[in-house]
């Protein structure tokens, strides 16, 4: 029972829906702000990604006529579902569940949940924006697991387990590093932001996967993209922010790590232009092959 | 009203998010909608984003006097849109055709074919306008005043 | 790399964006609604015949009266009709026409009584103040406002019967009475 119990509270409010929420609102809105002032613009006021999902939320569900209607609302539940699940898994401080053998094999699976259920859904939008969108998404998950997978394989190979735990109490060494660049490199694909925001590159295929999706569907995948935003901050965090034991330092300085990532990532998209889906691919498989392949290397000699 | 309620009709008046269809327009109209989204004006500190997909839309803004050919396509695009949804009508060739009032290939105004909840004049109408046309249509949107709350509470 | 100081200038400086309070005011002879004096208008129809879009009308359904209609949702703010009234009763303060969800706000209609003339009692449009000034600069005596409230064939008749009296002499009554 007490298990389960903590399970629910991780699941419910911290590190899982509520908190991560609430998190992935202000990270949503710090993304947007910065890209205003960088912009030369004003930007929204702080509290303006909360009513866009509760306005989305209120809104009546148009299908698609040939769409799959099943699929069409289980998809969303189901990424939601996956990310907050994924944010029970990782050790943040003040999450209550404890962490087990494996888990980072679960967490990575759990990651690919949400692509999956986007690409899925620009097949069963029927729309042929929504197709193109899917087949440019799975090509970049292509491209992007590369220095993903090696970083954290590189990081649990240092740490001598795949227990997230173990890799967050791991002492440092020069594959941190490398591993750090290599996932860093991954992040921006993973986020969909600039310069691979090819699966939903508003200016050619309108709004990608999303295409058909509105209403509480739609506010649904939104909350999914808020909570994959703040599990992989988590996870760049337990990974590579290492903890001053102090819980009130730990807890500020995983704030201040996950705003500077969240700042960088933007700071990027503002900068660079889309590239294609090719060169992307291109671009992963070599730098990102490098950074994983240096990070693995640098695992396997220390 | 109760708290939720609230929330949902704040959250209407904060986030409008617009569509924006030309009927056969001159293009003047359409391009004076492009300030707004820039830094001069920035409609995005109401709110405001333009969405390239009608089912993201809550606004849709009309220009063009309904040509005809485009006639099909403005009731499609209406007909996609997720209700709660408000129309405004930029500049005077929704509103009456202005000069092309009298073309065989015009079949306007737009009230013809779907209701306006917000005209906005001018040939074409300013920037400022237009934002201060689509804030309207947020505050109709949020007290459940636009045409098409109305015919779903009615029905 | 430019692009780099791009980004630090916008970080660094204040928005460009304009507030509400400073908005740029709309520039000296922006053609904005027009606005129609009835007391000026002649109702020569010229500004509804230069009206491309058939923004304006005049309405002379009603005997007693000619009614000057404007529609703000047609018009094209070209500024023809200021430009070619003779009398300047349309003008354009450049001001904006309103925002609203309700057209009739756009609909303007004007309404210039008749005045029937002082001899035949035609209905006739009286010509406004500052035209009569206008014409007559040195003074509008009485005699030039004892015309003035005459149909034209009156004021004609009223003419060619000066030129006569002015050569032959003044006419005895009763020969006043059988014209």
């Amino acid at each position: 029972m007490n298990e389960l119990a903590r399970v629910a509270f991780a699941l419910s409010i911290w590190p899982g829906m509520l908190g991560a929420t609430a998190l992935g609102l202000l990270y949503l809105w710090v993304a947007r702000k910065l890209t205003a002032r960088l912009q030369g613009r004003r930007g929204p006021p702080f509290y303006q990604p909360l009513f866009d999902l509760v306005k989305l939320l209120g809104k009546r569900t148009v299908v698609p006529r040939d769409a799959n209607r099943g699929l069409f609302y289980a998809l969303p539940v189901v990424a939601v579902a996956a990310t907050a699940l994924g944010l029970v898994v990782v050790p943040v401080p003040g999450n209550p569940v404890p962490s087990f053998p494996g888990d980072v094999v679960l967490l990575l699976f759990l990651l690919e949940v949400p692509v999956f259920c986007d690409v899925l859904a620009g097949y069963v939008t029927q729309s042929i924006y929504g197709q193109v969108s899917a087949m440019r998404e799975g090509v970049l998950m292509l491209g992007y697991n590369v220095p993903f997978l090696g970083a954290v394989v590189a990081m649990a190979q240092h740490a001598g387990s795949f227990s997230l735990s173990e890799l967050h109490g791991a002492p440092w060494g020069a594959v941190c590093a490398f591993a750090a660049i290599a996932f860093l490199l991954a992040i921006p694909a993973r986020l969909k932001s600039n310069p691979f925001s090819i699966p939903n590159a508003e200016q050619e295929i309108v709004a990608g996967a999303h295409i058909e999706y509105n209403g509480a569907p739609l506010a649904l995948f939104e909350l999914s993209h808020a909570l994959e935003v703040v599990l992989l901050v988590n996870l760049f965090m337990v990974l590579f922010v290492p903890s001053v034991g102090d819980p009130a330092t730990d807890a500020l300085l995983y704030l201040a790590s996950s705003i500077a990532l969240v700042c960088a990532v933007t700071a990027i998209a503002a900068l660079t232009a889309r590239m294609t889906v090719v060169r992307a691919f291109r671009f992963y498989w070599v730098w990102g092959g490098i950074a994983a392949v240096a990070s693995m290397a640098a695992a396997v000699v220390s | 009203m109760n708290p939720l309620a609230w929330l949902l009709n704040l959250s209407r008046r904060k986030s409008p998010w617009i569509y924006c269809t030309s009927a056969g327009s001159c293009n003047g109209c359409d391009i004076e909608v492009g300030p707004c989204m820039s830094p001069r004006y920035d409609a995005e500190q109401l709110g405001v984003l333009r969405q390239g997909s009608p089912k993201h839309a809550d606004i849709l803004l009309i220009t063009g006097p309904v040509t005809r050919r485009s006639r099909d396509a403005l009731l499609a695009v209406y007909a996609q849109m997720p209700g709660p949804k408000a129309v405004v009508a930029l500049g005077s060739c929704p509103a009456s055709g202005n000069v092309y009032a009298r073309s065989p290939a015009v079949d306007g105004p737009v009230s013809k074919y779907i209701p306006v909840d917000v005209w906005v004049p001018g040939c074409p109408p300013r920037p400022q306008q237009i934002l201060a046309g689509v804030a309207q249509a947020a505050q109709l949107l949020a007290r459940g005043l636009t045409a098409d709350q109305k015919r779903e509470a009615a029905s | 790399m430019s692009i780099l100081g791009v980004l630090w200038r916008n970080l660094t400086a204040r928005a460009r964006t304009r507030t509400a309070a400073d908005i740029v005011p709309t520039p000296a002879g922006f053609r904005g609604m027009i606005e129609h004096d009835p007391s000026l208008c002649t109702g020569c129809t010229a500004c509804m015949q230069v009206c491309a879009p058939r923004a304006i009308s005049f309405d002379t359904t009603d005997a007693t009266s000619i009614t000057w209609k404007f529609f703000a949702g047609q018009c094209s703010y070209c500024g023809l009709c200021v430009q070619y009234c003779p009398t300047q009763a349309i003008t354009n303060p450049g001001k904006l026409p309103p925002v609203t969800g309700d057209q009739s706000l756009h609909r303007v209609a004007h309404k210039v009584d008749y005045r029937p003339c002082a001899d035949c009692g035609r209905p006739i449009l009286p010509l406004p103040e500052t035209l009569l000034h206008g014409l007559y600069p040195g003074a509008v005596t009485q005699s030039v406002r004892e015309q003035q409230a005459l149909c034209e064939s009156c004021r004609r008749k009223q003419t060619s019967k000066g030129i006569r009296d002015a050569f032959l002499g003044a006419a005895p009554e009763q020969e006043k009475a059988t014209t």
